[in-house]
């Protein structure tokens, strides 16, 4: 099945595992901890955040634990820039269009 | 985390949000949004240009647009007018499409297959002083919303950063 970032933000246990930890790399049992629903529950959110690339579990030891990857996050907020790109193009086209047409309305006297 | 999850949940569902202010009278922008003559004048990015093949300016209207630009291919968009209340609001979808009017998905139109297909534009205009402050909103489809949760949250949560910069840069340009 294929895995993208909307679908790993689409929930939102899922969505407060990357908030907790975006802040703190915590092993797999502290994240499980933190949440009133089952530890399996969680365990299938962290499988999907990793698919998703999200989240990379470490093993360290005896420990497995969860890293934040948030440059996939990075996609979403560059195609936004894009798309604010072109409207701000747009609107200061309008400025100057507006700006030429009253100007034309003042010289032939029909200014509002 | 409470705080963490309401701020995500915080869908306001929107990618763009601009503000921009026109020294000019309200009926004077909102017409240049209403007229084929008056769009093909502003109405395309930087060093492009537009034609309109179809454009029904009433609610339930269509409008079927090509970009032209020397870098890029040709970008046919189709949209719907949802609402029109003059001189206030304007409501209109967007969709991408090839030159006959048929609604194409992202992928099909070499974009980013993720990119959703159909977007809402709100565009708000209201007088102050004189002036006229002009709103801009493009949100994703609500379906499209609904199906992938509250992904728009986090565009919010990008946006919110850029906007408070963007806001500063227009106020200071515009007025």
């Amino acid at each position: 099945m294929r895995r993208d970032v909307f679908q790993a933000i689409a929930d939102p246990t899922r969505r407060e595992i990357i908030g907790l930890i975006s802040r703190q790399s915590l092993n797999v049992n502290s994240v499980a901890g933190k949440f009133d629903v089952s530890r399996t529950a969680i365990y299938k959110h962290l499988k999907i955040l990793t698919e998703c690339g999200l989240v990379i579990i470490n093993q360290q030891g005896r420990e497995r634990i969860c890293e934040a990857r948030l440059d996939k996050l990075n996609e979403v907020s560059d195609w936004v820039e894009k798309y604010r790109k072109v409207w701000t193009e747009k609107l200061d086209n309008l400025d100057a269009y507006l700006i030429e047409l009253q100007h034309k309305n003042k010289k032939h006297g029909k200014h509002k | 985390m409470a705080n963490t999850n309401e701020f995500m949940n915080e869908v306001t569902s929107r990618f763009v949000n601009i503000t921009h202010t026109f020294d000019a009278p309200r009926e004077l922008v909102f017409n240049a949004w209403t007229d084929v003559k008056q769009l093909e004048r502003w109405y395309a990015p930087r060093g492009c240009t537009i034609n309109f093949t179809q454009f029904n300016f009433r609610e339930g209207g269509a409008f079927h647009s090509c970009i032209k630009s020397p870098h890029y291919h040709d970008c046919w968009c189709k949209g719907i007018y949802q609402e029109i209340i003059a001189p206030e609001r304007i409501i209109f979808s967007m969709h991408i499409a090839d030159e006959k009017g048929n609604l194409l998905q992202p992928k099909d139109a070499g974009m980013d297959e993720e990119w959703p297909a159909e977007t809402i534009v709100t565009v708000t205009f209201k007088e102050y002083e004189g002036k006229t402050i002009l709103t801009l909103r493009q949100t994703v489809a609500e379906s499209i919303a609904k199906r992938t949760g509250a992904y728009p949250s986090w565009i919010n949560m990008f946006d919110r950063l850029a906007e408070d910069l963007h806001i500063h840069k227009t106020s200071l340009t515009s007025i």
